[in-house]
């Protein structure tokens, strides 16, 4: 992998590839990693984006609902390396962050989108982005941007190295 | 030589570096937080405030009170200060987060072992990383029945921790510290004290008398920072052998005033035993629904859009919940008590079988029966942006005063564009008025505004004679103020003689050498 290659060449060599694991530490863009998760909230939304991530790199599906302590226990399993992709709620991002605070590690958020702005087109360029993020660890051109200034009803897509 | 972000005050890197060396032959490596990575999660605060005013210089997970012994003689040594906590999920007062910067938090969760449960005497002694759900698990794996009295979003949280911060439950047993009984504590000087009985040798009352001999040492070990605390026994309430939950729903704000006058007599008499929630309509539907499904305009919510929100889910504009407690004929009897007093002033009321299917009322059934659940985290969702700060000032058990407080709050909250998210907790004789401060965080100008906003309410209310029950670390000193120079004085002169280098948790309550 060319250091040359853009962010979002590289994300689509790493989508090509499939495997997150092979993704080399020497590159710079990315940490180690073990597996990658992707987790969401079991809405139309949540689910559009877990299937938009899983569309480009081979992740395990976790839901989270912030009234589920069940749902929450499975963060504290997720092995040592892993990556976590989300699209979540504030509450499900506050519970999630004090479950991998056991682990010294938070989530990092990359964009927060309006819910009922949300088209499924939407969702897989949120998801791209939040893996191109994620991948690079590079969050500046994807934060809050104007038009999403009113976070009512939001949803955070987010990542954290474990 | 190791760089650090953040160092406690006074203390250079050299010396820093020397004590965690010193920290990590103690723990382990694995057992020491100094990298910025690991130490962001325990200064994610909700607070309306920058987060680096309370940025850790590290973190230790100790395992054991010989750990934590050996901890606070490192930070004598150094004169390091350390911030302990047991679980760290006291969101919106501050979660894992000190009330000053560069502090070293003493993360407690590892020391989670049941110590003890007696199952005849209602008994229990827990380490403080002990959670409610771990403790819920261990009775319901043993068939013990006896029940818990969480907060509302409790699961994760800590049994110890709620209790030496004086929140309340659900339960009859709903007053944490209350039903709280015997300590042990490592004190600054590396020395152990157990409280009450338990400062004598081979006692077999720690847990269930109380007062031991001499002064009554408990109470100065809650919201203070005069030693660490690492066992608690609690209460246990035993299982009734008949529970009947119920609501009350009244259709205006201004009802408040019936509402409490009629719960006040019900509650001294113990004919409503437990932990009474009055929960503002706000409250009640902004951890079930979302602000821009009902306002999407400027300022506080609109009063129509409250209205439309009540009438889609169904709820009042206060909303009580509580039990009965006993046989099923003593609380046949208190319910013809308790419904004939609240229909006489035009309440709407329903029990369990009227309330059949309906998720709001199983939620708050389970909180009063000592069940786990997490619901009132949707609160969360209700404005978005991950900002919460509670203000909870406590009144007389008089509807004249919970009206006065309501007015005042949401006039406050009103200037500044915010929502009264609010409910009381009605104890024995007072009441406990909860507001959530909910805003957005990620925007600056909102959260000096919330900022703003907590500031006036803290003046207002305390200029009124109404005191804070407990408060986040962002205004701890503040709110001693409230309390008066004398108060603070011998806050002050206790921690001199118990903690003379300061190491325990300085700022805690305004509480400083």
């Amino acid at each position: 992998m060319s250091p040359a290659l853009s962010r979002r060449d590289c994300l689509q060599l790493l989508a090509a590839s499939g495997l997150i694991s092979v993704l080399p530490v020497a590159t710079g863009y990315a940490k180690t990693v073990s597996q990658a998760f992707v987790v969401s909230g079991n809405t139309v939304a949540g689910n559009a984006f877990s299937q938009s991530v899983a569309d480009r790199l081979t992740t395990i599906s976790l839901h989270i609902s912030h009234n589920n302590y069940a749902s929450l226990m499975s963060f504290s399993q997720l092995p040592e390396n892993a990556l976590l992709i989300g699209l979540v709620s504030d509450a499900e991002m506050v519970l999630i962050d004090a479950m991998l605070r056991e682990r010294g590690r938070m989530t990092t958020s990359v964009a927060r989108i309006k819910h009922l702005q949300m088209s499924i087109k939407n969702i897989s360029q949120l998801a791209e982005a939040t893996i191109l993020a994620a991948l690079t660890t590079d969050v500046e051109a994807l934060e809050v941007s104007p038009q999403n200034r009113e976070v009512t009803a939001s949803l955070i897509s987010c990542y954290a190295y474990l | 030589m190791a760089t650090y972000n953040v160092l406690p005050e006074g203390i250079s890197a050299e010396q820093f570096g020397n004590a965690i060396e010193e920290y990590a032959a103690i723990v382990g490596d694995d057992n020491v937080y100094v990298a910025a990575d690991n130490l962001t999660s325990y200064n994610k605060i909700m607070l309306p405030v920058d987060n680096s005013e309370h940025a850790p210089s590290a973190a230790l997970t100790p395992a054991s009170v010989e750990e934590v012994q050996a901890i606070i003689g490192v930070c004598d040594k150094y004169s390091i200060p350390v911030w302990p906590v047991s679980t760290g999920k006291n969101f919106g007062y501050g979660s894992a987060a000190a009330a000053t910067r560069g502090q070293i938090i003493l993360d407690l969760r590892r020391m989670n072992k049941i110590i003890d449960v007696d199952v005849e005497l209602g008994t229990a002694l827990l380490e403080p990383g002990v959670t409610y759900q771990q403790l819920k698990d261990y009775l319901v794996e043993n068939n013990i029945p006896l029940w818990l009295s969480p907060p509302a979003p409790s699961a994760i949280a800590s049994p110890v921790g709620n209790a030496l911060d004086r929140g309340v439950g659900y339960t009859p047993y709903g007053d944490n510290f209350f039903f709280s009984c015997g300590m042990e504590v490592v004190m600054a000087n590396g020395e152990i004290l157990r409280t009450g009985m338990g400062s004598m040798p081979n006692s077999t009352s720690w847990q269930v008398f109380k007062w031991g001999y001499g002064p009554y040492l408990d109470g100065i070990f809650t919201q203070s920072n005069y030693g660490v605390v690492t066992k608690l026994g609690m209460w246990l309430m035993p299982e009734p052998p008949a529970f009947k939950p119920f609501v009350i729903r009244y259709p205006d704000d201004a009802d408040i005033v019936k509402a409490i006058e009629t719960i006040r007599p019900l509650r001294i008499a113990q004919i409503i035993p437990n932990g009474v929630v009055i929960a503002h309509a706000l409250w009640e539907g902004g951890s079930e629904v979302v602000r821009s499904d009902y306002y999407q305009g400027e300022g506080s919510i609109s009063d129509a859009a409250v209205e439309r929100m009540k009438a889609d889910l169904g709820m009042g504009a206060w909303n009580i919940y509580a039990g009965l407690y006993g046989t099923a004929e003593q609380n046949e009897l208190n319910w013809n008590i308790v419904r004939g007093a609240f229909e006489a002033t035009g309440a709407i009321v329903q029990d369990e079988e009227q309330m059949a299917g309906n998720p709001t009322f199983d939620y708050r059934a389970k909180l009063m029966r000592g069940d786990m659940t997490l619901k009132e985290f949707g609160l969360y969702n209700w404005r978005g942006g991950g900002g919460s700060c509670w203000f909870a000032p406590v009144a007389q058990a008089k509807g004249s005063e919970g009206l006065l407080q309501m007015e005042l709050a949401k006039e406050i909250l009103g200037k500044y564009g915010f929502d009264y998210v609010a409910e009381y907790v009605v104890g024995w004789r007072e009441v406990h008025h909860i507001i959530d401060l909910l805003f957005d965080k990620t925007n600056s100008e909102e959260t000096e505004r919330a900022n703003q906003c907590f500031n006036e309410l803290l003046v207002e209310f305390s200029a009124r004679g109404w005191g804070s029950y407990r408060t986040n670390i962002a205004f701890m000193d503040k709110v001693a103020d409230t309390f008066g120079p004398v108060k603070r004085d011998v806050n002050q002169r206790i921690k001199q003689a118990l903690d003379p280098k300061g190491i325990i948790a300085p700022g805690k309550s305004g509480i400083y050498i």
